[in-house]
C-alpha cells in the first residue's frame, strides 16, 4: 500500500506523461511501457511504481490504480475507450507541476525524456510494443503468458519486425536483430 | 534569428578520427577552443578520456554524467553496434538540447544513426553532421582551420580508416574549394 505522498508523486509523474504532448495516450498498455521505459532510464521511479514481471511483461499495479482511482488529482484523467488523457483540470494540474519545477535543473530533463517516449513509443502499436519491450528486455518476460508470441514465434517476429521496418522506426540491422 | 550553435555533441568517431585514424589531436584541440564538446558516458570510454590528460583536464569537454539516461529510450529501436558505440546516447542528449532550445551541432557518423534520426527526429536533422561536414564548417563558417589545412587533413582522412564514402569526401571537398 502506498502512502500518500507517494501516490501524490506517482499521480504527478502520469500527469506529466500524459500532458507533455497534446494527444492521448493510445492504450493502457502504452501506459505501462512508456512508464517503464522511464524507469529505466530515469531509475529512481521505479521505488514509486514498483514495475515488476506480471502477464503482459513489466507492469505497474500502483500506475493502473492511479489512473482508475486517483486520489490526490481526482479529476485529472480522461479514459475514452483505450485512450487516456488528461482532463481539463488534469491540463491545469500539468501547467502547475510545470511551473513548480521552473527551479529544479533537472525538471527539463525529464520532461524532454517524456517528450522522447511519447514521440517513439506512441507510434507502435501494442503488438510491436511488446514485441519491442519483450526483445530488448527479456527479463520483463518471465512471468508473461504471451510472451512466447513475442520471443520465440519466428513468423510473428517477422511480421513485427518487417511492420517497424516500413514504418522507418527501426533500421536493417536492427530487423535482422529482431529475426534471428 | 538563430543563434550560432557554440556547442557540440559528437558521437566517438569524431574523437578518435582525429585521436585515432589521423593522429592529430591539435587538430581536435583547435575545434575544441572554439566550442564546448558535450560528451555522453560510452562516448568517454570509447575514447579512454581518463587516460587522455589534455582531454581529462579541459574545461571545454562537459562531461555529462547519467542522471537521466536518455539513451535507454532509444535502445529497442537501434542495433547493439549502435549501442555499444553509445551513438543512442548522442541522439538522446541531441533531443534534450534541441528541447531546451539550445543550439548545437550534432556529430553522428554512423548510418544507421543519422537514418534514425532522418525518419524519427527529422527536426534535429538540420543540427546533423558529420565528421567530415563539421571540418568544413570550422573552415568556410568558423575560420578556425585554413583552406589549405584543411585539405590536407581530408587528405589524411582519405588515406586513413576511417569511414567514409568518396562521393561524400569529394562533395564536402568541393565545398571547402568554393566557399
Amino acid at each position: 500500500m502506498k502512502d500518500e505522498d507517494e501516490l501524490s508523486v506517482i499521480e504527478r509523474y502520469i500527469i506529466l506523461l500524459l500532458g507533455v504532448v497534446n494527444r492521448p495516450v493510445p492504450s493502457f498498455t502504452h501506459l505501462e511501457k512508456e512508464m517503464f521505459i522511464l524507469s529505466k532510464c530515469f531509475p529512481i521511479i521505479q521505488e514509486y511504481f514498483n514495475f515488476e514481471e506480471y502477464h503482459y511483461g513489466a507492469y505497474s499495479l500502483a500506475l493502473q490504480e492511479a489512473v482508475e482511482e486517483p486520489f490526490y488529482y481526482e479529476d485529472a484523467f480522461k479514459i475514452e475507450g483505450n485512450k487516456i488523457s488528461l482532463s481539463d483540470s488534469g491540463k491545469k494540474e500539468f501547467q502547475k507541476i510545470i511551473l513548480e519545477g521552473k527551479s529544479d535543473k533537472y525538471a527539463s530533463e525529464l520532461l524532454s525524456a517524456l517528450k522522447l517516449i511519447r514521440e517513439l513509443y506512441d507510434k507502435l502499436s501494442v503488438d510491436e510494443l511488446l514485441f519491442m519491450i519483450y526483445n530488448t528486455y527479456p527479463e520483463s518476460a518471465k512471468f508473461s503468458s504471451v510472451s512466447d508470441k513475442y520471443l520465440k514465434d519466428l513468423k510473428s517476429r517477422e511480421r513485427y519486425a518487417k511492420s517497424l521496418l516500413h514504418k522507418g522506426v527501426i533500421s536493417q540491422e536492427r530487423y535482422n536483430e529482431l529475426v534471428v | 534569428m538563430q543563434k550560432e550553435p557554440h556547442k557540440i555533441i559528437a558521437d566517438s568517431s569524431f574523437y578518435l578520427c582525429f585521436l585515432d585514424d589521423i593522429n592529430d589531436p591539435d587538430f581536435l584541440h583547435r575545434i575544441i577552443e572554439k566550442f564546448d564538446l558535450y560528451i555522453t558516458p560510452i562516448v568517454e570510454c570509447e575514447i579512454k578520456i581518463e587516460k587522455n590528460k589534455s582531454l581529462k583536464e579541459n574545461k571545454k569537454i562537459i562531461r555529462i554524467g547519467n542522471y537521466i539516461a536518455f539513451g535507454e529510450i532509444l535502445k529497442p529501436f537501434l542495433s547493439k553496434k549502435i549501442i555499444d558505440k553509445g551513438e543512442h546516447e548522442v541522439i538522446g542528449l541531441g533531443f534534450h538540447f534541441f528541447m531546451i532550445g539550445v543550439p548545437f551541432y550534432l556529430v553522428i557518423d554512423d548510418e544507421e544513426a543519422r537514418s534514425f534520426v532522418r525518419k524519427n527526429l527529422s527536426f534535429l536533422s538540420s543540427c546533423l553532421h558529420g565528421t567530415v561536414g563539421l571540418i568544413c564548417l570550422c573552415c568556410c563558417y568558423f575560420k578556425i582551420f585554413s583552406k589549405s589545412e584543411t585539405m590536407v587533413t581530408f587528405n589524411k582522412i582519405e588515406n586513413s580508416k576511417f569511414r567514409i564514402s568518396k562521393e561524400i569526401l569529394y562533395k564536402i571537398k568541393n565545398a571547402v574549394e568554393s566557399c
